[in-house]
């Protein structure tokens, strides 16, 4: 399998990163080079063999719907590239 | 000097905290700025925590780390001091809440000096991928210091910190420790909570501790393994006291070595291994040749799950509440050129890897198979534990590289993982014990073992560690 620049253009806005044009000419061959030795996976039988989504075997960990008080909103707001009115401000969304 | 050692020194007002925390704030002046395993050192956060250790002490409440000073990894959120990830996009950001486990060492009154240097967002094995430049091997300048938690371990082996917490994923613990000749620890998956810790990949991660000694890793890791409520992926298993447990005898115990760690091991190493089998074999313990047939499937299962974890993990960092903004003409132009400009190579090649595998068309023959192969993996080690109690192999198949050495295959990188990554598939403990030697530079043994068996592993390296 092999990604070429327009792959990797695709890619690359899905992932909503620009791209410079010399990653744009090295990025297809690296990653080509890792996707080839990723592939001897699919030699791998795994005929009937389920997924693994995490290894704890934990399920459903539950806890209390209890209400605490936030008392960084100062620090949370301060952290924000713009801001007015205690609101994060951002571009136009719809 | 060790951590009990040091708590003497400080029980008995040999040494205050604050005179304890100030020495060490000279070093890595000092030491710093060759090294560069400090990104941030938090040096009025560092006194005020140190005069509240001195209370401490006062008020003879005191615990083996109170007043101890150790350095946190760049990936730690900590309350009103920087955390960058190591990587633009964070450059000024400075986290409203901390990680759990920095609440906890806080809590007994250790001192935090600063955050360390590491690839970013952890992603690297060599520490080259930060984008504040290299953190250089304390015993040879020219070479790396190994990675992802490469500041961490450079800060330990200089003795810029007593100790210090990394992250491991797929190695980020072991390899700089193999590097630097110190000890680290990657735990069982859900020992330590992550809660507060820049996420990498979520089923990978782990937190642990970097140290110059057995003893030292086992205090550090009782005081910050256990059951959070904000890491729903801890289970409610007891801590020990691992640094009671070290003295424990290990006769009858039974070792296996997987053949597939040592086809082709150097053959200076093999030799030093056997020489340690040795040591195991006299006090009492079977060695035992085992096979890992799935082995070599570990690298490329890694580097499948871990990206497309990454991208997952990494697309909050999109300019709207916090980090690097770079504005655009609409929503999609700022994403497109904040995450652009803020991330680094390596970061953007896991991320479209990720995206790759994930996308439609490609996560059956990818993704899926990544984690089917990987449930096969877990399985292999459970049932190799039903014959051996744990594993010994190598850590790293070789010291240090140089500086430079392998950024332009991507790959080469990769496959420094090889005996690393399995552990973390399988989210089994591993710890990496500095007792080989090449060319004059360290190299790792590692001992592996089932969920949940870190006293057992840290017994086991307790009685092979070199004495000081």
């Amino acid at each position: 399998m092999q990604i070429n620049e327009s792959l990797l253009q695709k890619i690359a806005h899905l992932s909503r990163l620009a791209l410079t044009p010399e990653q744009l000419v090295r990025f297809p061959k690296e990653l080509s080079l890792i996707l080839g030795y990723i592939e001897k996976l699919q030699k791998v039988d795994t005929t009937d063999v389920p997924p693994t989504h995490q290894v704890t075997g934990l399920e459903n960990v539950l806890r209390k719907d209890v209400v605490q008080e936030y008392t960084a909103q100062t620090e949370l707001m301060d952290q924000a590239p713009s801001s007015a009115s205690g609101q994060v401000k951002i571009n136009k969304v719809l | 000097m060790s951590i009990k050692e040091l708590h003497q020194k400080l029980l008995a007002k040999e040494i205050s905290s604050v005179d304890l925390t100030k020495q060490y704030l000279v070093k890595i002046k000092a030491l710093n700025p060759k090294l560069n395993a400090f990104l941030t050192v938090s040096e009025e956060e560092a006194l005020a925590q140190a005069v509240l250790a001195d209370k401490i002490f006062a008020a003879g409440k005191a615990t083996f780390l109170t007043g101890i000073p150790y350095a946190l990894k760049d990936i730690f959120c900590t309350a009103g001091v920087r955390t960058t990830g190591a990587s633009k996009i964070l450059e000024q950001y400075i986290p409203p809440y901390s990680a759990t486990v920095y609440e906890k060492l806080k809590a007994q009154g250790a001192v935090l000096l600063g955050k360390t240097n590491c690839d970013e967002f952890a992603m690297g094995a060599s520490n080259e991928n930060s984008a504040y430049g290299p953190v250089k091997n304390p015993l040879d300048h020219t070479r790396v210091a190994g990675g992802s938690s490469g500041g961490s371990a450079a800060a330990v082996a200089a003795d810029l910190c007593v100790f210090a917490l990394g992250t491991d994923t797929g190695g980020s613990i072991r390899d700089p420790a193999s590097f630097c000749g110190i000890t680290g620890l990657k735990v069982t998956y859900g020992r330590v909570s992550r809660s507060g810790v820049l996420s990498l990949a979520s089923s990978l991660d782990t937190i642990g501790p970097l140290t110059k000694s057995v003893e030292d890793a086992a205090l550090v890791l009782a005081a910050i393994a256990g059951k959070d409520d904000f890491d729903s992926t801890t289970p409610a298993i007891e801590v020990e006291d691992y640094a009671q447990l070290l003295v424990k005898d290990i006769k009858g115990m039974s070792i296996g070595l997987p053949k597939e760690y040592y086809i082709g091991l150097d053959p200076e190493l093999k030799t030093q291994i056997d020489g340690q089998l040795e040591k195991l074999k006299e006090m009492g313990v079977q060695i035992k040749e085992v096979s890992l047939p799935l082995t070599e499937y570990a690298i490329p299962i890694y580097y499948i799950i871990l990206p497309a974890e990454a991208s997952s993990n990494l697309a909050r960092y999109d300019g709207v509440n916090f980090g690097l903004n770079k504005p655009g003409k609409d929503l999609l132009e700022m994403y497109l050129a904040t995450r652009g400009a803020g991330f680094g190579d390596e970061v953007k090649r896991r991320m479209i890897l990720g995206t790759f595998v994930l996308s439609s068309g490609y996560q059956e023959a990818y993704y899926k198979q990544a984690q089917k192969v990987r449930t096969l993996m877990c399985e292999e080690f459970n049932q190799i534990f039903n014959e051996v109690d744990a594993l010994i192999t190598p850590t790293m198949p070789a010291p240090a590289f140089k500086l430079g050495e392998k950024m332009s295959n991507p790959l080469d990188m990769y496959l420094a993982d090889i005996f690393t990554a399995p552990a973390n598939l399988a989210g089994i403990p591993a710890l990496s014990l500095p007792v080989l030697k090449k060319q004059g530079l360290p190299v790792g043994l590692q001992i592996i073992g089932p969920r949940f068996s870190e006293a057992r592993i840290l017994q086991i390296a307790k009685k092979l560690e070199v004495a000081e």
